[in-house]
């Protein structure tokens, strides 16, 4: 970071913070997969051979980053004991110190709370590109229960997708991150999901889960050189995030 | 509140923990409750008593307690051994008739009281939806709309109907929305069931086809119909509920018992 505190910040900035952010982010949960994937490479994989709960309670006990989930969901039989396996941990970010507690969700396909996770995007998108993935903001009713982020990557075993391992990021903490830098920047500022929905916004007109209509937004995703006379667009590369601010 | 206790809509309801005393008869009343109104299916296997004992933050005695009273119920079988636990029974009539009774200790206002609050939540969700879905979110509820009308008739109708408000509510970008949603699906799914069971008998006034309704609802949401979406919600919910007081007169009228 070269700018000093409280001087101006344009677009390009905000756009370069959220990524060293995210960055950092997704640089802990290769740590994670590095250690599922050295746990799945035995020849067959049950679920004792799983070990992350120190590693996640380490994550989510860590003041400086603030998750609120963390954890891995495994695709269907890659373990030769459960069909379908997740573990994942919450932790209220907020609280000192957060308590991490395991989350009851049920895996087996037969019960009534099943739910077939390979179609949530959080799953879904890392399956599909075999890459990183955010997904959100998105009300997590069967987690959080908050407006969250997830941060999802791919784990592989035998050159196979295996699942992912991922971390929640409530939008509260993002929120409270960037409000800072986006207060620097003159006008108005708000970082954007590939849809166009609102992480966070300086601008009042738009909040948090808004979809912003009547902007290029699609097209400017899409790398298209569209021109707007009165606000510009940022992506943060590798990530599915973006910044507008206002000329 | 990260809260790991609401895990999984209705299901994570059903095993949150408990507060009050009485609590071998609270997990009993519960689970009960889940079971005849379908929300166990027949013959799936209950968690483990230590696994229910952590979940609803009691001690295993207690759970052991519970069961042994939903075993004189004949709510469910117990088998020892491998492959062995408690397993579900589902009631010959469904569990109408536990439903019926409780239907009969409302009274019409407190029906309609009910009626009011959910087409509120209902009605908001489906305007903001409209404001906020994404076309993913829209191809997520075509899903749930395609999987209730799978449903057909069976006693997963009704869960279906909730999963696709859920989602709805999920879409309207709002925590509170979405937590309210889940809170009122306890009380207006298992209404909406059963009229709708009542009506193959006769007793209640038969509805529209829940997922056409669904249908117009999405197709709203899908174009940014922002007024459409909410009069598709209210419309729709007001059609279960005239079902619902439909049966409900019956009920006091003494014509169904």
């Amino acid at each position: 970071m070269t700018s000093t505190a409280g001087s101006r910040l344009v677009g390009a900035d905000v756009a370069d913070l959220v990524l060293q952010w995210c960055a950092a982010l997704f640089a802990d949960l290769d740590e994670v997969a590095a250690q599922v994937e050295q746990q799945l490479v035995v020849e067959t994989p049950r679920r004792g051979d799983l070990a992350i709960e120190e590693t996640c309670h380490r994550l989510l006990t860590d003041p400086g980053r603030k998750v609120a989930g963390a954890g891995l969901v495994l695709a269907p039989d890659v373990l030769t004991d459960a069909a379908y396996w997740l573990e994942w941990w919450t932790a209220n970010p907020d609280a000192s110190p957060p308590v991490p507690r395991r989350l009851a969700a049920e895996t087996d396909p037969r019960a009534v709370g099943f739910r077939d996770y390979t179609h949530l995007p959080w799953y879904a998108v890392p399956l599909a590109t075999g890459t990183a993935h955010i997904t959100g903001p998105y009300v997590d009713y069967l987690c959080t229960d908050q407006q969250t982020l997830t941060f999802t990557r791919p784990v592989w075993r035998q050159g196979a997708f295996a699942g992912v391992v991922g971390f929640d990021l409530l939008v509260r903490t993002f929120e409270e991150r960037m409000f800072g830098p986006l207060e620097r920047v003159e006008g108005s500022c708000a970082v954007v999901n590939t849809a166009g929905r609102v992480v966070t916004s300086s601008d009042l007109q738009w909040v948090t889960g808004d979809l912003i209509r009547g902007l290029p937004v699609q097209r400017w995703w899409a790398g298209e050189a569209v021109q707007h006379d009165a606000w510009e667009f940022w992506p943060c590369p590798g990530l599915p995030l973006g910044v507008i601010t206002s000329r | 509140m990260a809260d790991s206790s609401l895990a999984l809509g209705a299901y994570a309801a059903v095993f949150a923990p408990l507060e009050a005393e009485g609590r071998a008869e609270a997990v009993a009343r519960r689970l009960g409750e889940a079971i005849t109104l379908g929300l166990l299916p027949d013959g799936s296997p209950l968690p483990s008593e230590s696994d229910l004992a952590d979940r609803f933050g009691v001690a295993t005695v207690t759970v052991r307690e519970a069961l042994a009273e939903l075993r004189e119920d004949n709510l469910i079988r117990t088998r020892r051994g491998r492959g062995g636990g408690s397993f579900v029974v589902t009631p010959a009539d469904g569990g109408q008739q536990a439903l019926v009774a409780r239907l009969r200790r409302m009274g019409l206002g407190e029906l309609r009281d009910l009626a009011d609050h959910y087409t509120a939540i209902a009605a908001m969700c489906a305007e903001l939806a409209a404001l906020r879905a994404d076309p993913d979110d829209v191809e997520r509820l075509r899903g749930h709309v395609a999987a209730g009308r799978a449903y057909g008739n069976g006693a997963g109708r009704w869960r279906a109907e909730g999963n696709f408000h859920l989602e709805l509510a999920a879409a309207a970008q709002s925590a509170r929305l979405t937590r309210e949603e889940m809170a009122l699906q306890s009380e207006v799914g298992m209404l909406f069931w059963l009229s709708h069971a009542q009506a193959g008998t006769g007793n209640a006034r038969p509805g529209a086809e829940p997922a056409d309704r669904h249908t117009e609802l999405v197709d709203c949401i899908a174009t940014g119909d922002a007024d459409g979406a909410r009069r598709a919600a209210e419309s729709h919910v007001a059609e279960m509920f005239l079902a619902v007081r439909t049966l409900h007169r019956q009920v006091w009228t003494g014509r169904v018992r």
